[in-house]
């Protein structure tokens, strides 16, 4: 079976490549000849191997992911006014799940295996790749989980995913990414280093992106940061400095290893946030495909 | 600090906790919020809270300042006495004369203390409600009417009006003094926060105040001691003064009145002075003098004024045996009074005098039985019976006493005891005798005639505290004896023989002494009536000690030693003229000054005869007055009057005239220069009075205020302040200054992403 995308390994399949010189060992039945016969010098012929999509999906489940500012009602598209639990909010980690399960069901109705882990701190649970028919069904399952009040830890949940793959695969990363830049960067480093892609797909809130507070009140920090007495207003300009600074960080990071960086807001609905996904890998598909 | 309305102010400043609890209030209020993006909102905090401290701070101060600078404005506090703030309270010190002095009529009819009293009430008006005043009446001893400062000053003014002249003499130095006590005490409660005003309220004429008599820098003093800013304050001196006739004296010749047959009841003599004072002096003018003794007829004189006379007396015979409305149990009030002038206070004088029907004369004596043929074989008893009653219609009794049965109720029966027999008399006996002498009777010693020692002088000095010293033997003064001569004090204006103070040096001149028992040293007070030619004194007199050794002469009673016995082997003196005068006059003009007089001057405590528990009024202001147990009035009298003192039992024991102070009476004015010095020096060095319009009391009181209308500068302070508030909230909320966009927007829209190339 033959995917729609782009393998990350050359091989002898049936789309050529490119040629190479060819070194005492290779297997002759790939030599060209007919470059042999015009400028007498042995050649290997490569061709490009189509293969199946491994897409893992890491989705975080900390603390952070469990805050929200948006009704349920307005950003389930159901009707209904509460989540199944009984919440009136849609948070972060609400639609964090629900990008993975579009993402995934799109990878397996294109023949792609599909990996999904939840993580924390540490990696919470994983459902291993598949294409096989009930895989959604089995990511969705692995989804139906909440947030803990732990923060997050990158770097050992990369970790723990690399260890589990062996092979080249696409790795979605959904979270706030609300930890050390730096640590951030040294987490993707390893990923870069072993020849994975990656898709960072940072999930904020609308409030958090406005920090539109009027009133004062205590800030309580979900990740056990504490509580801190302070007028909003009052520190609002500092905190949208903060805020803009790490995203424009984090943004930074993905870009410097090549990977793609997705600012999703949990206020906007996911169709235009997937497909405008889905129109910038098509076009870096084709792109590397001319090239 | 003291507030206008303490509770007003006290809840304004409560108030400055309001916008505390509401801050309080609204942080518990608040539900905290679960928050994500905290290390941003930590960062942020951090980087901000210096800045939003201090905004804090400046808020939660500009917001505490409005209400307290609400507070202050609103309760007015006094505080500028210290120095704070300015505009505080006041304490005034009303010092007003309504001494005798005050009691001038002036040209327009109104009586000088009806003017102090408007002057009085002129600066109360003057005065806040955050002022204070005291009233202190200057007529002498000067007497706290309101001692604490009070802010009633309406009660004030009600007790203002309610004050009436004095016939004492006014009392500026004790009026001054009370008023820098009462500061003092109540610079404890509030020292150096309010300002202090003494005002005096006074015409100042020379009866109000003696200029030549400094008065002490108590107010200086206390401003050094408690920091109170202290001002002296006084009345224009009147210019003009006004002429006023005093009648300054009244008296007998006789002290006692012995109304017996052969007495001289029926025309007793009353001398009258009387002096002029103020414009009266430089004028002619003529005054009536009426003297009037109880019930009897005034008897009337006129007295013409030369120009520049300022003094006169006068002499009335006036029948004073009594028997009218102001006889009493042994006395008769004599009164004295003149025309209606512009004091009317001291037109009237009045004393009192003994009036006895016969005096009683104890002879102390051993008796001795059978007749006497022979004048050699007469002893002393014998002669001085003689003389005390050389006929029959004399008003004087002898009782003859044995020297062992002296008691109480003996000594208590007669007016007199001559002791003339010394060595015979028992310690208990000199005891009683020096009770006698100083409860007022007269104690005339002498030599035992019999005796060649004597011990006795030392006995009796003792009982009667006197701190004389007698030879103990007989001195012998040769065959043909020593002659006598007048004392130095025996024969003057009022000395004891003053009645025979004329024909004394004929009536000594023959007498010769024999013997004596000389006087070694006379002792303090005593006086030479009557001395040998060779200067030694052979009569002498003077007040026995008090009972307390040491402390002084007893206010009443007559101690008279003769050191000679008058019988002819010591000295011819019975056989002589003199004797009989002699005795008849240490008698009665010693009883006189023994008993001492009834007559009081306003303005000190009076005195009552023995026995007296209370005098009850008879003639004049007052009511009863208690005495205590010396027979004294507890208290200063300041009204003048005639009163009846009577004992526990209600029985009368004698009368009681008080009379006006005639020196607090001089209506003569003052300099006011010299009355300004006189009263700067209640200031110390450097002080200075300031004048008081008496046509705008309050002026003076209001132009010491330093005070400024803190109130509503304070209102405008904390209205600026309250804007100031408001700008800075506004400000520090950051409400509206900035648009809302959220941060996705900001870097490229809410779906920003891309690959590296």
């Amino acid at each position: 079976m033959s995917g729609m995308h782009r393998s990350p390994h050359y091989g002898f399949s049936v789309e050529f490549a490119q040629h190479r010189p060819y070194v005492a060992g290779d297997d002759i039945r790939h030599l060209d000849w007919k470059v042999y016969g015009r400028s007498d010098k042995l050649h290997l012929k490569q061709y490009e191997q189509e293969t199946n999509l491994d897409l893992v999906l890491l989705v975080d489940s900390s603390g952070s992911m469990a805050y929200g500012s948006r009704l349920f009602s307005d950003a389930s598209g159901t009707g209904r006014a509460t989540s199944p639990d009984g919440r009136g909010e849609w948070r972060k980690f609400d639609h964090a799940t629900a990008v993975t399960a579009a993402l995934s069901y799109m990878a397996l109705r294109q023949g792609d295996r599909v990996g999904v882990g939840v993580f924390a701190d540490e990696l919470r649970t994983m459902v291993a790749r598949s294409s096989a028919q009930g895989q959604w069904r089995r990511v969705v399952n692995g989804l139906a989980t909440h947030p803990v009040d732990q923060g997050t830890d990158i770097g050992r949940v990369v970790d723990q995913v690399l260890a589990k793959l062996n092979n080249r695969c696409l790795i979605g990363i959904i979270s706030d990414f609300y930890e050390d830049p730096e640590r951030l960067r040294t987490a993707l480093a390893r990923i870069k280093h072993r020849r994975h892609d990656v898709i960072l797909c940072q999930v904020v809130d609308r409030l958090e992106q406005t920090f539109d507070f009027q009133d004062m009140a205590p800030f309580d920090g979900m990740e056990g940061e504490g509580r801190v007495r302070v007028d909003p207003r009052a520190i609002r300009g500092a905190y949208l400095e903060a805020f803009r600074a790490h995203i424009d960080r984090v943004h930074k990071i993905a870009r410097g290893f090549g990977f793609d960086y997705q600012l999703v807001s949990t206020h906007e609905w996911l169709g235009p946030t997937l497909a405008a996904f889905i129109a910038k890998r098509q076009n870096i598909l084709k792109r590397s495909k001319v090239g | 600090m003291t507030f206008l309305h303490a509770g007003l102010a006290a809840a304004g400043l409560a108030c400055v906790s309001i916008p505390i609890i509401i801050h309080l209030l609204l942080r518990r209020r608040r539900r905290p919020i679960e928050w994500a993006a905290m290390r941003f909102v930590i960062e942020a905090y951090k980087r901000q809270r210096n800045k939003l401290r201090l905004q804090h701070l400046i808020l939660l101060v500009a917001r505490c300042l409005v209400v307290a600078l609400l507070a202050l404005a609103l309760g007015r506090p006094v505080l500028e006495a210290a120095g704070v703030l300015g505009g505080g309270g006041r304490d005034v010190y009303l010092l007003i004369d309504n001494g005798i002095a005050s009691g001038v009529r002036g040209g327009d009819g109104v009586i000088a203390l009806d003017r102090h009293k408007e002057v009085a009430k002129g600066v109360l008006g003057a005065l806040s409600g955050t002022d204070r005043a005291s009233v202190i009446g200057l007529g002498g001893s000067a007497e706290v009417i309101v001692g604490s400062p009070s802010s009633d000053l309406d009660a004030i003014a009600r007790v203002v009006d309610g004050m009436g002249a004095t016939d004492s003499r006014t009392d500026v130095r004790g009026g001054i003094a009370h008023a820098a006590n009462i500061i003092a005490r109540e610079g404890a409660d509030a020292r150096g926060s309010r300002r202090v005003d003494v005002v005096v309220v006074s015409d100042f004429l020379e009866g109000s105040g003696d200029a030549a008599r400094a008065l002490s820098a108590s107010l200086a003093e206390l401003s050094a001691e408690t920091g109170a800013a202290v001002r002296l304050l006084a009345t224009r001196v009147s210019g003009e003064g006004a002429g006023n006739v005093q009648v300054i004296d009244v008296r007998t010749v006789n002290p006692v009145v012995l109304t017996g047959s052969g007495g001289v009841s029926k025309g007793e003599v009353v001398r009258v002075g009387l002096r002029r004072t103020g414009r009266a002096v430089g004028e002619e003018m003529t005054s009536t003098v009426r003297v009037r003794s109880g019930g009897s007829v005034a008897q009337t004189t006129r007295v013409r004024w030369r120009a520049g006379q300022a003094e006169a007396v006068v002499s009335l015979a006036v029948d004073a045996s009594g028997g009218g409305d102001g006889s009493s149990h042994g006395g008769q009030v004599i009164e004295a009074r003149i025309d209606r002038d512009a004091l009317d206070a001291d037109n009237v004088f009045r004393m009192v005098v003994g009036v006895r029907e016969a005096l009683r004369v104890g002879v102390i004596a051993r008796r001795r039985f059978g007749g006497f043929g022979r004048a050699d074989e007469m002893g002393a008893a014998e002669w001085l019976a003689l003389a005390l009653r050389p006929s029959e219609g004399e008003p004087i009794d002898t009782v003859e006493i044995e020297p062992a049965g002296i008691d109480g109720p003996t000594l208590a029966s007669v007016d007199v005891v001559f002791v003339a027999a010394g060595h015979l008399v028992s310690e208990e006996g000199w005891r009683l005798i020096g009770r006698f002498a100083r409860g007022g009777g007269l104690v005339v010693l002498m030599p035992s005639a019999g005796e060649r020692v004597h011990q006795w002088p030392d006995a009796a000095a003792d009982a009667l505290g006197l701190d004389w010293e007698v030879a103990r033997e007989v001195e012998e003064l040769g065959d043909g004896g020593v002659r006598l001569a007048p004392g130095d004090d025996g024969s003057g204006g009022d000395g004891l023989l003053s009645q025979i103070g004329a024909e004394l040096g004929d009536l000594v001149k023959p007498v010769r002494v024999n013997r004596m028992v000389g006087v070694v040293r006379m002792g303090t007070g005593f006086d030479a009536v009557i001395s040998l030619q060779d200067g030694r004194p052979w009569v002498i007199a003077g007040a026995p000690g008090t009972e307390q050794e040491g402390e002084g002469a007893s206010e009443r009673g007559l101690v008279v030693y003769m050191a000679s016995a008058p019988v002819l082997s010591w000295t011819d003196l019975p056989a002589r003229p003199l004797m009989v005068p002699l005795v008849q006059e240490i008698v009665r003009r010693g009883y006189g000054v023994a008993a001492g007089s009834w007559s009081f001057i306003a303005g000190g405590t009076v005195s009552a005869p023995v026995r007296s528990t209370r005098l009850e009024v008879v003639e004049g202001g007052g009511g009863s007055i208690g005495l205590n147990a010396d027979g004294v009035t507890s208290g200063v009298v300041r009204g003048g009057g005639v009163w009846r003192a009577v004992d526990a039992s209600g029985r009368e024991r004698g009368l009681v005239a008080v009379n006006p102070d005639a020196d607090g009476g001089k209506t003569g004015a003052q300099a006011e220069s010299v009355v300004e010095a006189w009263l700067a020096g209640a200031l110390g060095e450097g002080g200075s009075v300031e004048w008081i319009d008496a046509q705008d009391p309050g002026a003076a009181v209001r132009s010491g205020e330093a005070r400024t209308p803190w109130s509503r500068p304070l209102l405008i302070a904390a209205l600026v302040l309250a804007l100031l508030e408001t700008g800075f909230a506004r400000w520090f909320s950051y409400g509206g200054r900035e648009e809302v966009v959220p941060v996705g927007d900001v870097l490229g829209g809410v779906v920003a992403g891309g690959r590296a190339a």
